[in-house]
């Protein structure tokens, strides 16, 4: 009977643990047969590297609204990387603890605020700042909606999960390692450089690229900054469509157009992979991780 | 009259809040000699020996009274730098600590921090160090080999050489050996032994036999205080106080 019951409890929680994956499996599986209509005029390729964008001719070319994609994450993590590295960095090895632990918790609650609540801000005061005060800075005219803003709004968005992570990966560092560096004669700052980031360096990359992955599908705020305007960005000052931006303003309106439909389903199916690649990777190295730490 | 030995703790009083860890703690240490420290656990001999490297000033809420003085300099003075003392000794913890790089670079590490560059000189010296350690014909082929992969006896003999490589005058080790096979404590403890030729020795241990081998001068901390210190062989033979006594007879441990 006991053996009986640890059977059931095996094979449901087999199941229950086999869902997710299998949900995953069936999300691409429903968004390829979708994408089917579009993927017959087209050639993959052709989808994703054609620039023109003209759904009302039959031109359906991705490339802007990759490159929108690309570009807005690009410009957020070579913001939020740096910056959130040093807070980490600060936070654990200079900050007293009193500082760390009050901070802890703002930082996960930053994590916490809908995005909706960062894109308001964002057109509030980044918007602004990016287009009368930047541009000009740099001789460029500017509406403020544009690839800088998502950028910084999105950066703002991912500084949490980075600092999160890479704060976990510091405390993982064994306090003696610190003590030996430092009882050589090192500062705090070459302990830091040569051998906390050094010892974490495969955690923080685990921690860059969970925030990159998030950076990616983030839709709201970055759809509320950026401009949307379907056309290659040319410079960080104009306007830019990501592809989540593109999926949910257009999902549900557009639909009258013939295979307009298909075509975001195919949106929605290079999102998807590109997300799901980068956080098997970010799994791989964090398990890689925690058996080095053990 | 015996010359005033180069490491002398005065008056040291050292608190975690609300907890005070080591009591009023004077101690002569004698220069080329071992200085064993023992006690049982807890008793804060680790706090001794980081108070001595100046370890304990990023401990948060850390108290640190009296005076530790090399040759005339007091180390707890606010005008010296804790980097400037830390490098005069070499510290061998509980648990090899090889830093996460090569052999090769965990010698030449706090060479190169303290403005060794020239890669010649540095292959020079950690031949050198390696080969003083006796680790050269174990680690000669796998110099580029991350250290963690030595066995834990060869870290430990690897963190030794270390930290000779930054020419300290004084070398602190915390129970060196108690993460160690006999065989390779036997061989970091002849190490020692070897060293005080040319550097001051304090060694922490609880192990009394440890101590009876390699001691030449013994230090007993109990419960914060420093009960009774002198030269080994009348410690061992005369103990005055009764706490010594009882530890030393195993009645407290
Ligand atoms: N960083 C610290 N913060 C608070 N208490 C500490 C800290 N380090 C050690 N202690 C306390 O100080 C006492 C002495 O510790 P320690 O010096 O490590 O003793 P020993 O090395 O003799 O075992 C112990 O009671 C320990 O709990
Ligand atoms: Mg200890």
């Amino acid at each position: 009977m006991r053996r009986l019951k640890d059977l059931l409890a095996r094979r449901a929680m087999f199941l229950l643990t086999a869902v997710p994956g299998l949900l995953v499996f069936l999300m691409l599986f429903g968004l390829l047969l979708r994408s089917r209509a579009i993927l017959a005029f087209h050639s993959f390729t052709g989808l994703l590297f054609g620039s023109g964008w003209h759904p009302l001719k039959g031109e359906f070319g991705f490339l802007p609204f990759l490159a929108g994609t690309l570009w807005v994450t690009l410009v957020a993590m070579i913001i939020a990387v740096p910056v959130s590295l040093l807070t980490a960095v600060y936070l654990s090895e200079y900050a007293p603890r009193s500082v760390r632990e009050l901070t802890k918790p703002v930082v996960d609650l930053l994590a916490g605020i809908p995005s909706v609540v960062y894109g308001v801000w964002g057109v509030l005061m980044v918007v602004p700042f990016v287009g009368k005060v930047l541009a000009p800075l740099f001789g460029v005219y500017s509406s403020g909606y544009s690839v800088l803003s998502g950028g910084i709004v999105l950066a703002i968005m991912v500084f949490p999960t980075i600092i999160h992570v890479a704060l976990e990966v510091f405390s993982a560092v064994p306090h003696e390692l610190r003590e030996t560096s430092l009882s050589l004669g090192a500062t705090t700052w070459e302990t830091v450089k040569h051998v906390v980031l050094r010892k974490g360096l495969q955690g923080i990359f685990a921690a860059v690229v969970l925030g990159l992955s998030r950076a990616f599908g983030e839709t709201m705020a970055v759809l509320m900054v950026v401009g949307n305007v379907a056309r290659l960005p040319k410079s960080v000052f104009d306007p830019a469509y990501p592809l989540p931006a593109l999926i949910a303003n257009n999902y549900g309106e557009m639909m009258s157009i013939p295979r307009y439909d298909s075509a975001l389903m195919f949106a929605a199916l290079v999102l998807l992979l590109v997300v799901l690649v980068f956080n098997l990777g970010a799994r791989f190295i964090l398990v890689k991780i925690e058996r080095k730490v053990e | 009259m015996e010359p005033q030995p180069h490491l002398r703790i005065r008056n040291l009083s050292v608190s975690y809040g609300a907890q005070e860890v080591l009591k009023n703690v004077s101690l002569d240490v004698p220069d080329r000699k071992i200085t064993v420290i023992i006690g049982p656990s807890g008793c804060g001999k680790t706090t001794l020996l980081k108070s001595l490297n100046r370890l304990l000033d990023s401990v948060d809420g850390v108290r640190i009274e009296g005076h530790i003085f090399i040759d005339d300099e007091d180390i707890y003075d606010p005008r010296v730098e804790a980097t400037h003392i830390r490098k005069k000794m070499g510290l061998l913890s509980q648990k090899p600590q090889v830093l996460p790089m090569s052999v090769f670079d965990n010698i030449a590490y706090g060479p190169k921090i303290h403005g060794l560059r020239d890669r010649k000189r540095l292959r020079v010296l950690v031949e050198r160090e390696l080969k003083a350690a006796g680790l050269w014909d174990e680690v000669k082929d796998r110099l580029h080999e991350p250290a963690s992969r030595l066995s834990v006896g060869q870290q430990q003999r690897l963190c030794l050489a270390r930290g000779l490589a930054v020419e300290p005058e004084i070398i602190l080790g915390d129970e060196p050996t108690s993460a160690l096979d006999p065989q390779s404590s036997r061989i970091v403890e002849q190490r020692l032994i070897a060293l005080k030729s040319e550097y001051t020795v304090i060694v922490v241990t609880h192990i009394l036999r440890q101590a009876r081998r390699i001691a030449d001068h013994l230090a007993f901390l109990y419960l914060g205080e420093l009960v009774e210190h002198g030269p080994a062989a009348e410690f061992f033979a005369n103990p005055r106080d009764p706490r010594t006594r009882a530890y030393l007879t195993g009645e407290i441990s």
